[in-house]
């Protein structure tokens, strides 16, 4: 019987255009666009640093300043109205000796985002800071005179150079930006299930299939055992496409590293945790909704609460630490921990943790599924 | 020479109320199905027509009285008689996105364990019903008709030796309705007990041999289908007198809504009734001759009560 389960639950999704579209394609184009995305923001944030100056008359070190600023990354164009740095009068002597109100002012683009703005302010700071290492070390004769302003300015950066006292990361697979966007947009894929079963159970019901199924000499929690069962089959076959697809095709394609898969063991122990997971939490939302209306707006807003609860829309590290701490609660976050930590090839004792929490969701989710399951089941009868 | 029929499903007294402080849907309800019989349930909506095939069929539990199985030994588990019960429901229930051989395959599956039976149950539904054209077509593309053969080929591939039917011919052309109205008398010429809920009366006498009129969940009538006769109906102006009434040959009911009945066997009979009908020609006010007895008498139980 659980074959033929799982060949009509495959073959009830692959005739559905809907579902395939939710399971496969919607993941993917996911992947894509945003590891592409991840993949180009350095270089977008890069070619965003561009301002004028204005005001260059009322400082003696504007040139100094400005060629700091290139130092640092900025593209200097007169033109630019939109991101404006303005020089004002007395700025030399509050440079020297902090007199008098700030001299400066910074307009940006209100167009440009927070981290690119951010990244702005950071670095003319970091330009000041040199311009007063290179003032300072003209004074103590550091810097001599004679040398051109871009010889000058090579020695400040030189002296200011920090870099030498980090320890020179390893290179590693989690500097891949596809590290990011290929896990957690495979697990939203995954629990996207939600909405074939949701449709499935509405359709048995609607139609009278389940009240048939009633009579017959079957047990309806062993349907419902045979219906999971079924399901985690399907979703690890999604898993394994969307493996291909996120760890081989989408990086080959974007020219960035591969992500292999770390033991092949600890991949299917993995998926198979990450696919019972999703569908015993489907399983739950498809057994409490009762329309369609209902299936799309629970199953699919849930799901899209979660991910961007789980830091798959937006970077944890720039949610407000409320809001970060709750991913710690999501199984979509610990789905696609487990996957990242596979990736990155960096398991360690929390992969355990995650996987300890996932099995522990899933099993309430299912045992709330069948309760529910059941009570609807003894509550339904013929018409 | 009579035939003897074997009792498939008795029910003795059996009552069902959804909560504790509402009417009864099914109040006290005594009923015995015979093998090869077909027993329509009929009622307007909410007379608990639905409660009590619920019941019949095992989706719901009777709270009181007792719903048996005479025909099974008493050692036969709840799974076994399971098995030997099918419903039709009135919608398609099967999965239109599979083929018409994975559908039976599927409830097949679920209802033989013995899975070498598997091919024959299906290829005996599939004769039964006259589905080989279209064995591998999805369901959701058959036609009307064919949607409702396949609808009760699932319930034969079980091998049922009762049926509840839910309206098998709604929504279909003459010939589909033609092809499944045979289908269903071959059932029973093969001793299948149906059970069949309709609002087309005509095919009620078709089928049938017996009808259960349910109103407030209590049976109301109870019509044996084998003596059927036409009747003649008519209303007067004003009621008839005693001696006018005295001049029909045949016994005259009188109905709720003010109208006499009388029942016709023969020409002979027919004759003299309208004989008697001409020199009253000045009183009648409507005239209808019915060959449907069901109907005239579901008119006459409920046109009260419906809408």
């Amino acid at each position: 019987m659980l074959i033929h389960t799982v060949k009509k639950e495959a073959r009830l999704i692959a005739n559905d255009l809907h579902s395939l579209a939710v399971l496969l394609l919607m993941p993917i184009v996911f992947m894509v666009i945003m590891t592409m995305a991840s993949s180009q923001s350095q270089k977008n944030i890069q070619a965003n640093l561009t301002l004028s100056v204005i005001g260059q008359e009322n400082s003696a070190n504007s040139n100094v300043l400005i060629a700091l600023l290139i130092a640092q990354g900025f593209t200097i164009d007169k033109n630019n109205t939109d991101n404006r740095l303005a020089i004002e009068a007395g700025v030399d002597k509050q440079i020297l000796m902090r007199q008098g109100n700030s001299q400066l002012r910074l307009d940006i683009s209100d167009d440009l985002a927070p981290q690119t703005r951010l990244l702005m302010t950071e670095k003319l700071k970091a330009s000041l800071s040199q311009l007063k290492l290179y003032l300072y070390m003209l004074d103590t004769g550091d810097l001599s005179q004679d040398l051109s302003l871009d010889e000058q300015v090579n020695q400040v950066v030189e002296s200011s150079d920090v870099s030498y006292l980090l320890e020179k990361p390893l290179a590693k697979a989690l500097h891949n930006p596809a590290l990011n966007s290929i896990p957690a947009w495979w697990v939203f894929g995954i629990y996207f299930i939600v909405l074939p079963i949701s449709l499935t159970f509405i359709n048995e019901r609607n139609n009278g299939t389940l009240v048939r199924l009633k009579t017959y000499p079957i047990s309806m929690a062993r349907y419902f055992y045979n219906k999971a069962c079924a399901y985690v089959i399907v979703s690890l076959i999604q898993g394994c496409l969307l493996a291909i697809i996120g760890c081989i095709a989408i990086p080959y394609f974007l020219n960035l590293p591969l992500l292999p898969l770390y033991g092949l063991l600890l991949s299917i122990f993995t998926f198979i945790t990450v696919s019972f997971t999703a569908i015993a939490f489907a399983l739950l939302l498809a057994s409490m909704v009762s329309s369609y209306e209902q299936a799309i707006v629970v199953g699919g807003g849930v799901n899209i609460i979660l991910a961007a609860l789980s830091g798959f829309m937006v970077p944890l590290e720039i949610m407000p630490d409320n809001l970060a701490a709750l991913a710690n609660g999501s199984p979509m976050y610990w789905s696609a921990q487990l996957l990242r930590q596979l990736m990155s090839e960096s398991v360690d004792h929390t992969f355990w943790q995650y996987t300890a929490s996932l099995w522990g969701f899933s099993l309430l989710c299912f045992v709330a599924a069948l309760c529910i399951f059941n009570k609807k089941m003894r509550n339904l009868t013929w018409n | 020479m009579a035939k003897l029929m074997q009792i498939m499903l008795a029910l003795k007294q059996v009552s069902f109320g959804y909560k504790a402080n509402m009417p009864l849907s099914v109040n006290n309800i005594s009923l015995n199905l015979a093998q090869g019989s077909c027993t329509a349930i009929l009622g307007p909506n909410g007379a608990g027509k639905s409660t009590l095939i619920s019941l019949m069929s095992g989706l719901l539990t009777a709270q009181t009285g007792q719903i048996s199985y005479p025909f099974y030994s008493l050692y036969t588990t709840q799974e076994a008689i399971a098995q030997k019960v099918a419903l039709v429901p009135q919608d398609f229930a099967f999965y239109h996105e599979l083929s018409v051989h994975d559908n039976l395959a599927f409830f097949v599956s679920i209802s033989e364990k013995n899975r070498s039976l598997h091919s024959n149950h299906i290829k005996s539904a599939i004769r039964a019903c006259g589905l080989d054209d279209v064995i591998n077509k999805m369901a959701g593309s058959l036609s009307g008709g064919y949607k409702r053969r396949l609808n009760i080929a699932i319930a034969l591939s079980k091998q049922p030796d009762i049926i509840f039917l839910d309206e098998p011919t709604v929504g279909i052309d003459p010939l589909s309705r033609d092809a499944i109205i045979n289908l269903l008398l071959d059932l029973k010429q093969q001793g299948k007990t149906l059970v069949y809920t309709s609002h087309l009366l005509h095919e009620v006498e078709l089928l049938c041999d017996e009808v259960v009129f349910l109103n407030n969940g209590k049976v109301v009538a109870n019509e044996l289908l084998n003596n059927q006769k036409p009747s003649l109906n008519f209303t007067t102006v004003k009621p008839l007198s005693p001696s006018q009434i005295a001049l029909f040959k045949q016994p005259i009911t009188i109905l709720e809504n003010g109208g006499h009945q009388l029942k016709v066997s023969n020409s002979e009979q027919l004759a003299s009734t309208f004989t008697v009908l001409a020199n009253l020609s000045h009183d009648i006010k409507t005239l209808t001759f019915s060959n449907s007895h069901i109907e005239q008498l579901y008119r006459d139980l409920f046109s009260e009560s419906s809408c």
